[in-house]
């Protein structure tokens, strides 16, 4: 997945340093939902919602604000986790989209 | 908060995510913003102590104190109170929208953040801070000299009070200068010359307080302001005592006396400066102002080109000034002003040559109040006109009387001309009317005015001067010898008779030698000008020899007769005064 402002010039650097700082947060993510820590967890969800648009991903803050809103209606586990992977999912296909294009590889 | 240009508008981003910060700090860069950031409330809170943004973007949800906790804590600070806020929030609920605006954010934007939108609405917040900046300096600041106005003085002239009610040792000195001639200047040279002489005095002023007042060295102490005209007022903060507020207004004076070259135009004039101290217990701006302003007008009693500090007693004189100004708008057209008429005798031989009508008022309780007192509280309040008309008819009114009794031998009435009848355009118009309806010709009036009503506005004077020559009446340059250029400008007016100020008349009796060649010399250049001349106060019989001795034929003064209302006997007691004292020398 691509920003959608990955051809802003004024934007690319920021994007990078966006994308790459996502598989910590994932990874915090992770750990947070495995020892059952919620409300961390929803606190880097409802980041996520706020930052993943801005930097031209609007599916992260979807995915994200997804997260968050099942979190405070104290919605199921099974809903939560199904949600927590659609966010980890949007936020590793940004890591593999920040990759150089193979065309542009070429050149 | 920053180094940088002081117009470049302050910003806080409060925001706990890295990644919102470096967000918006590059959605902001075009805007050239001086933006700085704070991780969580308690930062901020402590940031805004230090340094007033122009601008503060506040994220709703962060550890710690909430953005709408935060928000509560700016706006109850008075100083932070007004900052304008744009809350920033992840949330869609209403409430959170309703909480933030109920708490005083101006704004609010909802992320994820879009660069447009972000970018208008701050570039809209920071826009309307600049029109309220620019209002404000409207209000407070001097269009023409770009100084603090009334408004900004008195605003912060309470500031420093309430900084003296919350530290009795905090003392402050309030100076208040006025420009002795400035009136002249604009009148006389225009007001565009006058405008250029007040951006020199202000620059003046400005410079001399910040470069070289050890009690404001970096010009934080110190407040000068133009409240009005040719009025300036300086506020001297934080100073030791009295002494060092005198001492700068010592060295103002220095500084404003020095000539102004405005154009071609090179103009020397003094200050007059009135000073107060905080230390006399004051609570509001204005009565210190008021102060202020009458000790200035004292320093000006006092000669001007002085200052003097305000005293108490000083507050009573004005008082009764306003009482003399109050009663004075009631007396005019009443029985309480009437005239006192003078003779003018020929010293050869005794005969009421003319008669001075000069103002008399009785006061119903104050008793009488001399026309020095009077006279110029009625041309301030341009009661003189009213004034003036009335003692011009009355004076007519009674030489025709006189006449028509047989008094034949009174060439003229003498009247006293005011300056606002020296201004006025219709005024011989006025004149000869007057002299018409009571039946006189126009070479039985004699008008006099000082050489320092003339010299204000020259020109004009000599343009009336010669219309009410040209129309028959007589003219006398009144207290000669007293202005500062009587001699050269004797020729340029039309006059028919000077009279020769007291002053010198009085030293006949001390000083005899000099004075005697002086009146002299008077004389002569009078006489070949072909104008009369007529002494005043006279007092002696000496003084009346040595008068006919240097060929000075006329004469008035309180020996000859004293000023006195008029009845049917009052010739014939003024020639049997006379004879009876037997003064005359021929």
């Amino acid at each position: 997945m691509r920003s959608e402002l990955a051809d802003d010039e004024d934007m690319r650097e920021l994007i990078v340093e966006f994308v790459t700082g996502l598989p910590a947060r994932t990874a915090t993510m992770r750990n947070l939902a495995s020892t059952n820590q919620v409300e961390a967890l929803r606190a880097i969800a409802h980041q996520l919602k706020g930052a993943g648009g801005g930097y031209g991903y609007p599916l992260i803050s979807q995915t994200a604000a997804s997260l968050e809103h099942a979190i405070l209606a104290q919605a199921p586990e099974s809903v939560l986790l199904e949600r927590l992977a659609a966010l980890i999912g949007c936020c590793e296909t940004a890591v593999t989209g920040l990759a150089p294009d193979p065309g542009e590889a070429a050149h | 908060m920053s180094d940088t240009n002081p117009s470049t508008p302050r910003v806080l981003l409060v925001d706990d995510d890295r990644s919102i910060q470096r967000l918006i700090a590059a959605f902001l860069a075009p805007l050239g913003l001086d933006l700085k950031i704070a991780n969580c409330g308690a930062e901020a809170l402590s940031m805004l102590r230090r340094q007033r943004p122009d601008l503060i973007l506040l994220d709703h949800e962060m550890p710690g104190e909430s953005g709408l906790e935060v928000l509560t804590r700016i706006r109850e600070a008075p100083e932070l109170h007004d900052v304008p806020v744009i809350f920033v929030t992840g949330s869609t609920s209403g409430d959170v929208i309703s909480q933030c605006f109920e708490r005083g954010a101006n704004d609010y934007i909802q992320k994820p953040l879009r660069r447009p939108e972000l970018i208008a609405r701050v570039r809209s917040v920071l826009e309307r801070q600049q029109m309220l900046g620019s209002l404000w300096r409207a209000a407070r600041l001097d269009g023409l000299t770009g100084l603090p106005n009334r408004l900004l003085m008195q605003e912060t002239l309470s500031a420093s009070l309430e900084h003296v009610r919350q530290n009795e040792d905090h003392r402050f000195a309030v100076l208040f200068l006025d420009f002795d001639r400035f009136k002249l200047v604009n009148d006389s040279l225009g007001h565009d010359v006058g405008d250029m002489l007040l951006r020199e005095i202000s620059q003046r002023l400005r410079e001399n307080l910040r470069t070289s007042d050890a009690i404001s060295r970096d010009g934080a102490g110190t407040t000068l302001s133009r409240i009005g005209g040719d009025e300036f007022v300086v506020l001297l903060d934080d100073i030791a005592d009295l002494a060092a507020a005198e001492a700068v207004a010592q060295r103002l004076l220095g500084v404003l006396n020095e000539p102004y070259q405005i154009g071609k135009h090179t103009i020397s004039s003094t200050a007059s400066i009135g000073v107060v101290c905080s230390h006399s217990g004051y609570t509001a701006a204005d009565e210190m102002l008021r102060d202020a302003d009458i000790a200035m007008y004292e320093a000006k009693n006092r000669g001007k080109g002085c200052f003097v500090t305000f005293d108490p007693a000083m507050q009573q004189a004005v008082i009764e000034r306003h009482e003399i100004e109050r009663d004075l708008r009631c007396a005019v057209g009443t029985d309480q002003i009437h005239l006192a008429y003078q003779p003018i005798f020929s010293l050869e031989d005794g005969t009421v040559h003319g008669v001075e009508a000069l103002a008399r008022w009785d006061h119903p309780t104050k008793g009488s109040i001399q026309p020095d007192v009077f006279i110029p509280i009625a041309e301030e309040t341009q009661l003189i006109v009213p004034l003036g008309e009335l003692i011009l008819d009355e004076a007519c009114r009674q030489l025709s009387e006189w006449l028509a009794s047989g008094h034949d031998s009174i060439e003229y009435i003498s009247v006293n001309v005011s300056r606002a009848q020296l201004k006025s355009t219709d005024f011989a118009r006025q004149v000869v009317g007057v002299v018409r309806r009571h039946g006189l010709q126009t070479r039985q009036l004699q008008l006099e005015v000082t050489e320092s009503m003339i010299m204000e506005r020259p020109d004009a004077a000599v343009e009336l001067l010669d219309e009410l020559r040209a129309a028959g009446v007589r003219l006398a340059m009144d207290d000669f010898g007293t202005g500062y250029s009587s001699l050269s400008c004797l020729h340029r007016f039309p006059f028919d008779v000077i009279k020769i100020d007291r002053s010198f008349v009085s030293k006949l009796n001390t000083e005899r030698t000099e004075f005697v060649s002086l009146i002299h010399a008077i004389v002569n250049l009078a006489y070949n000008l072909g104008m009369e001349c007529v002494a005043e106060g006279v007092e002696s019989r000496e003084q009346i020899a040595v008068l006919l001795t240097v060929d000075c034929m006329l004469g008035q003064g309180y020996l000859l007769g004293e000023p006195a209302r008029a009845n049917s006997a009052l010739m014939d007691k003024w020639r049997q005064g006379l004879a009876e004292k037997a003064m005359l020398c021929a």
